[in-house]
């Protein structure tokens, strides 16, 4: 494993939104798209700040979602985990905050590459999604899926992995 | 920023640029750019020139791959492009219809002047926000059971006036009666039709809204008489389709798609672009999901209607039949249809692939309503929200060199995320109704992303629409006032 901290880019110039992310390990790198995705959802959610600004008014801020995906590739598990995420928000106004990925390869029948992630995030309550008058919006952008366009997943000679992948929203 | 496309561009016509087949290795047709010299150094900036060559690859492909005036960067597919594969032996693919099946457009008519509405304009687009839901990561008014999905995923609009939200009226003047065939709900994953269940009456996010416009001017009177279009007149333009169900199975088959690349031995340049023969299963099954995923974007545009009405019917103390609330047409602009065009003077079945592009059908043509048979298909071109939107009408020459389609908003020239951190949504709130229109919005991009820079000028891109003959104008609409998901 790389001794690098996570990057998370975003880069213009391909579809609505799209994203860069360099990390010590596939894991890691899997976390980082997650989190990419949360900040383009909430733009004022911070990891590492321990309160985001509106959390007495969310719904929970001490949500917990499981994702389980599986895939033949790197490319086809990143669309589907972050597709997931979408569906959660789209869903329940779900808001991944901090990923906790596992991803195990295994060779039944073919190469099949699965992966699980604990995800700690806040649920996001009707003030924040229909606000009133006057009532700050913090809502970002929507996407509405993950494309395979410019999608690549790959480690570097040094060990870093990096992911880039372009939303439609 | 990335450097300008430089490929090889070869003048048609004042409105028509080739990029020859011979331009990248695997093209099989010719592609062509509806627009001009200007418009050509627009398209020249991101990937949309590249995607629309790459569009050229598919498989049983009429020559040419087209774009519209308004084409730009997608994924797959160009936005604005248009492409038509032969029902025999051609593919369809999810890359060409786009995530969101049938988005479109749909214009109310009410007999409200200027003078009726300016005044209480406030109030109604803030009854709007209240009254057609966002959808944003909540339900929507209309809860359905997983059985009731279904049935709306096979009747599309119908269902929607059969229990209560609009009138036949209405089903008559939407393209294809709201209701396409050969949509099977069983092709719909149980992920989709579980995402559809709350969403059915749900305007959705990104660039979906419902604005209240003004005709500012007539432009074609014997079309806008026909239309039922008056200078003066306040119309209500709603914009959304297919929501999380339609993307869930754009989703799903993409990655059916990629699988099938392989069992079909077809190789394309973009992943985005994986297809399989339309007369496959795996084609057969995607064209009956997509169908059914754009009979719920019909029943959806359908119910928000009702609930416009309502709004409208109790501000004025009145009902939408006193209010004149008709429905002008509904067209959806990411799709593919079964359709007959003329190629090469032989009459071929064709699959178009329409993303980001609308039908403009001909006067006479069968598949027009009847009411608007002798003037031609309406055709609904919305702009961003400080500038004008437009009615224009099919004709013959888009049956001759489009595969019957035009262009459908102004494209954009910035990406949404780039738009929203160009500018702060309250400056853009403030310079909207500066410009005299009052937005709502539960969310930050969503205005922040319509900053006028963000687009391109929907006024030059119904110019060259227009001189290109594709469709011709009929009126052209201001905002007043806009609700944005």
């Amino acid at each position: 494993m790389a001794d690098v901290k996570t990057i998370i880019e975003q880069f213009d110039g391909a579809g609505d939104a799209a994203f860069r992310v360099t990390a010590s390990s596939l894991p890691e790198a899997f976390a980082g798209c997650g989190l990419a995705l949360s900040y383009l959802l909430l733009p004022g959610l911070s990891e590492s700040q321990p309160q985001w600004p509106w959390e007495p008014w969310v719904r929970s801020a001490q949500a917990l979602r499981v994702v389980r995906v599986s895939s033949a590739d790197h490319e086809g598990l990143l669309v589907d985990f972050l597709n997931e995420l979408i569906v959660l928000f789209d869903g329940e106004a779900f808001v991944g905050r901090r990923f906790n990925v596992k991803i195990v390869k295994h060779a039944q029948g073919g190469s099949v590459i699965r992966l699980e992630a604990e995800i700690q995030g806040l649920l996001l309550g009707s003030a924040q999604l229909s606000p009133a008058e006057g009532e700050p919006t913090v809502i970002g952008l929507v996407p509405k899926a993950v494309s395979y366009h410019l999608l690549k997943i790959a480690e570097e000679p040094t060990g870093v992995w990096s992911a880039q992948f372009v939303l439609d929203a | 920023m990335a450097k300008p496309w430089n490929g090889s561009l070869e003048k048609i016509d004042d409105f028509r640029w080739r990029i020859p087949a011979g331009y990248k290795e695997g093209m099989r047709v010719d592609a062509v750019v509806v627009t001009d010299e200007n418009g050509l150094e627009v398209a020249r900036e991101g990937e949309a020139l590249e995607q629309l060559a790459n569009s050229a690859h598919l498989p049983g492909i009429c020559e040419p791959a087209m774009a519209m005036p308004d084409v730009h960067s997608g994924y797959g597919f160009p936005i604005g492009g248009v492409g038509a594969t032969v029902v025999r032996d051609g593919v369809i693919t999810p890359g060409g219809i786009g995530f969101d099946i049938n988005c479109g457009v749909r214009l109310l008519l009410t007999n409200l002047e200027l003078s009726d509405v300016s005044p209480r304009i406030k109030s109604l687009v803030d009854k709007l926000y209240r009254d057609v839901p966002s959808g944003l990561g909540t339900r929507g008014p209309i809860q359905l059971q997983e059985g009731q999905v279904r049935e709306v995923l096979e009747q599309g609009a119908y269902w929607a006036v059969k229990a209560g939200y609009g009138t036949f009226d209405d089903i008559e003047r939407t393209e294809e009666r709201g209701r396409m065939d050969g949509a099977q709900a069983n092709a719909v994953s149980a992920k989709a039709i579980e995402r559809g269940m709350p969403q059915l009456g749900t305007m959705g996010s990104g660039n979906h809204f419902v604005e209240i416009q003004v005709v500012e001017e007539i432009l074609d009177s014997t079309a806008a008489k026909a239309f039922g279009l008056l200078e003066g007149q306040v119309v209500i333009m709603i914009h959304t389709g297919s929501r999380g169900l339609g993307h869930q199975v754009c989703t799903d088959y993409l990655t059916a798609m990629n699988a099938a690349l392989k069992k079909y031995s077809i190789t394309v340049p973009d992943r985005q672009l994986a297809c399989a023969p339309l007369e496959s299963p795996e084609g057969q099954r995607y064209f009956a999901a997509m169908a059914a995923a754009a009979n719920f974007a019909w029943a959806n545009r359908q119910c928000i209607t009702h609930w416009v009405r309502q709004t409208f019917a109790r501000e004025f103390g009145s009902t939408p039949e006193r209010l004149g609330m008709a429905l002008l047409y509904d067209v959806c602009h990411n799709i593919a249809k079964i359709e007959e065009h003329v190629i090469d003077g032989v009459t071929k079945k064709v699959c178009v692939h329409r993303k980001g592009a609308t039908r403009a059908f001909a006067p006479g043509n069968p598949n027009v309503p009847a009411v608007y048979r002798s003037v031609g298909q309406p055709v609904i071109v919305p702009g961003d929200m400080g500038r004008n939107s437009y009615v224009l009408v099919g004709t013959e020459r888009a049956m001759e060199i489009s595969f019957g389609s035009t262009c459908h908003g102004a494209g954009r020239v910035m990406s949404r995320a780039e738009a929203t951190r160009s500018r702060r949504p309250e400056e853009v709130c403030e310079a909207l109704r500066e410009a005299g229109v009052y937005a709502r919005s539960a969310s930050r991009a969503a205005l922040a992303e319509e900053a006028p820079e963000a687009y391109k000028d929907v006024n030059d891109i119904v110019d060259i629409t227009h001189q290109a003959g594709i469709s011709t104008k009929v009126a052209r609409l201001r905002p007043l006032g806009v609700v944005k998901g």
